[in-house]
């Protein structure tokens, strides 16, 4: 049986610095960046530091996003704005828009398009050519704090919220096709669960969700149904939220694996299919909350509030 | 795409482009238009050579063809997508067809210059960077290979053709010997190894085309005068043909595989018979091409006519502008048509308006055409119990689930493919406006 295999450390964990809640491998499966306060760092896969770019962020980073080609990466920021770097000619665009905290990035799969979330409640799409706004998605209550496209279809856009509620939007027209909630999330006695992820599935079929208390949730989207529900131990502080994401082995017989990380510094894998825990990482991480997880091909990415940054490789022992 | 499956399947599943929805602005005037094989971009060939492709979800323009030199410098006739989007077709009144490789748009990657201005190009499915090219004024249609390093181009002339010739001589009607001048070609959507040519004097002329030979395997008459334009359906058993007597022609194409019996079915012609206007050009719906879309010549029309082919009536006029209108072409994956004007040069879209379902923002409601009367349903206000609805999720993630397989077909049966060829964005041009913009600031 497969399982993650440590490949190096990206980044020791520092004390008293800025939260980290952001680390993803490119596209290309060649590197991982990171947010060090307003600087992004580049590192290879073999563990080395590439390049460290600065950006003209005033405040810290919440969110950076690749462009499909690897070539440039977005940044998004508490100054309220997104910055797109293109790593070899610097800065490409500003966008600015947002009137709070910008919490999320998505570019399309043909990179023409890139999809901003914020705290003021609104989804923005923006042209990366021109670097212009098109269209602006308000149809939540709470802040927006995550959103995905299909890596195949950028015909649909879903967004997690505070609110409680996911939402697919179409990108072409802005217009809200569905909504899902789980009844008894939306209006149990202590409130609305925040929802603090979302991720569609690699033919984008299925949806990946996350709530705050740290509850995961495959939906068929299309029929509005939850068909697998992941538990590992109930976070009672709805504080952090915590990276996950599909893992797709290079086996096209085996199912997708679900990583996910939580608030005491362990990495959770389940098998999609049979709900079963096929490895629990536990001792990285320094009880840190592992705030975002990012895979591709089988290597696996994961970093924590305090900055530690690991790479794995999905292997068999 | 999963849009669609999510939105009203009764707006989803319209087959063809009612309202007038989205007008570019182009400023160069835009001879001909024609979408990538996914929908994603258009290409328009404009007046004075220059081939701009739009993005079509900003809507803006993303690169020029030959922005670093070696465009073409009289208006365009006709451009051709690739299968794959990576390569465009261009053939121009400068006598050149060009290939052009979207990886590297700012030069041509081959051309080839023939002797007269070039009417159409096409590309031949059967073989790598082929494509077949009318001229003006030339008995026959060319193969122009561009996966040679020097293109070169053979004369498309069946090696029967000639004794054809001299049968015919010994029939009474001696003209009909002389087919006319090859005026427009395309190639069998099913069949790589057909090619239909249209002459001037009406004739279409079907060539079997393999490695080493080309036969003419049949001709039939459908006029007296010349083809202006040749089109078939995908599934390749409808041909229509747009002539110079102001009348389509629309038949059913039926062959055998060794192509001995080939027949051309009139079914039905489209005529305007009140104004008598020419029709400028024509084009088919998807798969076994449910109808027929024209553009009228003459300036005091403005529409596109759509007729239903089954039936040969008329369903749709096509309106929104107010000038006459040249080129068509139909996307079918988000199933809209775009043509162009031939005053102003701007291209219009025409497509289908999906109104937003309000009743998607909040799960709990549900849209009614009209007041309903409330009645209570039997089992409405029944108690189950908590035990027998947590069976029901239970058993719902008991169901297997494919997180893997793509979908190999979107809700209207158009093929996806998911390794459609994405022009690369040219950072350079950006940082270029940048600089520009900063200077006059």
């Amino acid at each position: 049986m497969a399982q993650f295999q440590l490949l190096g450390c990206l980044k020791q964990a520092r004390e008293s610095t800025v939260p980290h809640t952001t680390a993803k491998l490119s596209p290309d499966g060649q590197h991982v960046a990171l947010c060090e306060e307003t600087d992004i760092e580049i590192y290879n896969v073999k563990g080395q530091t590439e390049v460290s770019l600065s950006t003209l962020h005033s405040r810290p980073l919440s969110d950076l996003c690749w462009s499909p080609d690897s070539q440039c990466i977005a940044t998004a920021s508490d100054d309220f704005t997104v910055i797109i770097t293109h790593v070899k000619y610097g800065e490409l665009h500003r966008l600015v828009g947002h009137t709070a905290p910008v919490t999320a990035l998505k570019y399309t799969s043909k990179g023409n398009l890139l999809c901003s979330c914020s705290m003021d409640e609104s989804i923005k799409i923006w042209d990366t050519l021109t670097g212009t706004l098109l269209r602006t998605l308000s149809a939540h209550s709470e802040p927006v704090v995550s959103i995905d496209i299909p890596l195949f279809d950028s015909s649909i856009l879903s967004s997690g919220s505070y609110d409680g509620l996911i939402r697919i939007f179409d990108t072409a027209t802005g217009h809200c096709l569905k909504t899902l909630t789980y009844d008894k999330d939306w209006q149990s006695e202590n409130g609305v669960v925040p929802i603090s992820q979302v991720k569609f599935s690699q033919n984008g079929k299925f949806l990946l969700v996350k709530s705050l208390d740290g509850i995961l949730k495959i939906w068929d989207f299309v029929r509005g149904k939850v068909v697998r529900t992941f538990v590992s131990e109930q976070s009672k502080s709805l504080r952090y939220s915590c990276g996950m994401d599909f893992l797709y082995s290079a086996d096209e017989t085996l199912d997708p694996i679900v990583v996910s990380g939580t608030e005491n510094g362990e990495i959770v894998c389940w098998d999609s299919q049979t709900k079963r825990t096929v490895q629990r990482i536990q001792g990285k991480h320094a009880d840190s909350p592992v705030m975002d997880i990012s895979c591709n091909g089988s290597l696996m990415c994961s970093i924590s509030l305090n900055g530690e940054c690991n790479l794995w490789k999905w292997s068999a022992n | 795409m999963a849009n669609l499956l999510l939105q009203d399947p009764f707006s989803v599943l319209k087959e063809y482009p009612e309202r007038l929805t989205q007008t570019f602005d182009t400023p160069l005037h835009t001879c001909c238009v024609q979408f990538s094989p996914g929908g994603d971009y258009l290409a328009m060939g404009c007046s004075n050579g220059a081939v701009i492709i739009y993005d079509m979800d900003t809507g803006k323009p993303i690169t020029m063809l030959g922005n670093k030199g070696g465009g073409h410098v009289r208006s365009i006739q006709s451009i051709q997508w690739s299968q794959n989007g990576r390569y465009i077709l261009t053939g121009a009144r400068d006598w050149f067809v060009k290939m052009w490789d979207l990886q590297k748009a700012w030069e041509p990657a081959k051309e080839f210059k023939f002797h007269s201005p070039i009417w159409t190009c096409n590309w031949s499915p059967g073989k790598e960077l082929g494509c077949v090219v009318t001229v003006y004024e030339e008995d026959h249609a060319f193969a122009v290979d561009f996966s040679l390093e020097n293109p070169t181009a053979t004369k498309i002339c069946g090696s029967t053709e000639r004794m054809n010739k001299s049968e015919a001589e010994s029939e009474e009607n001696v003209k009909t010997l002389d087919y006319g001048y090859t005026l427009v070609a395309c190639v069998h959507p099913k069949r790589p190894d057909i090619l239909i040519t249209g002459t001037s004097k009406g004739w279409i002329k079907l060539y079997r085309l393999s490695d080493d030979l080309v036969e003419l395997v049949h001709t039939y008459r459908f006029a007296h005068s010349n083809a202006k334009h040749m089109i078939i359906s995908q599934s390749g058993d409808r041909l229509a043909i747009n002539s110079a007597d102001r009348t389509i022609r629309q038949y059913l194409l039926t062959m055998n595989d060794d192509l001995t019996e080939i027949s051309f079915i009139l079914e039905y012609r489209y005529q305007d018979v009140i104004n008598r206007l020419q029709w400028n050009c024509i084009h088919f719906s998807n798969n076994s091409a449910e109808y027929l879309v024209a553009s009228t010549h003459g300036s005091s029309a403005h529409d596109l006519y759509l007729w239903e082919t089954s039936t040969g009536t008329l369903v749709r006029v096509l309106e929104g502008t107010d000038e006459e209108l040249l080129d068509i072409d139909w996307d079918f994956h988000s199933m809209c048509i775009a043509s162009n004007g031939l005053e102003t040069g701007n291209v219009y879209i025409w497509s289908i308006t999906i109104p937003p379902k309000w009743s998607a923002l909040a799960p709990d409601f549900e849209e009614v055409e009209e007041n309903i009367e409330y009645r209570e349903k039997e089992d409405e206000f029944d108690q189950i119990g908590q035990l027998a609805h947590q069976q029901e999720l239970d058993q719902a993630e008991e169901v297997k689930i494919d997180l893997r397989s793509m979908e190999k077909f979107d809700v209207r049966g158009n093929e996806i493919d998911v390794n459609r060829f994405i022009i690369p964005i040219e950072f350079e041009s950006i940082l270029m406006l940048k600089s520009w913009h900063n200077e006059n600031e």
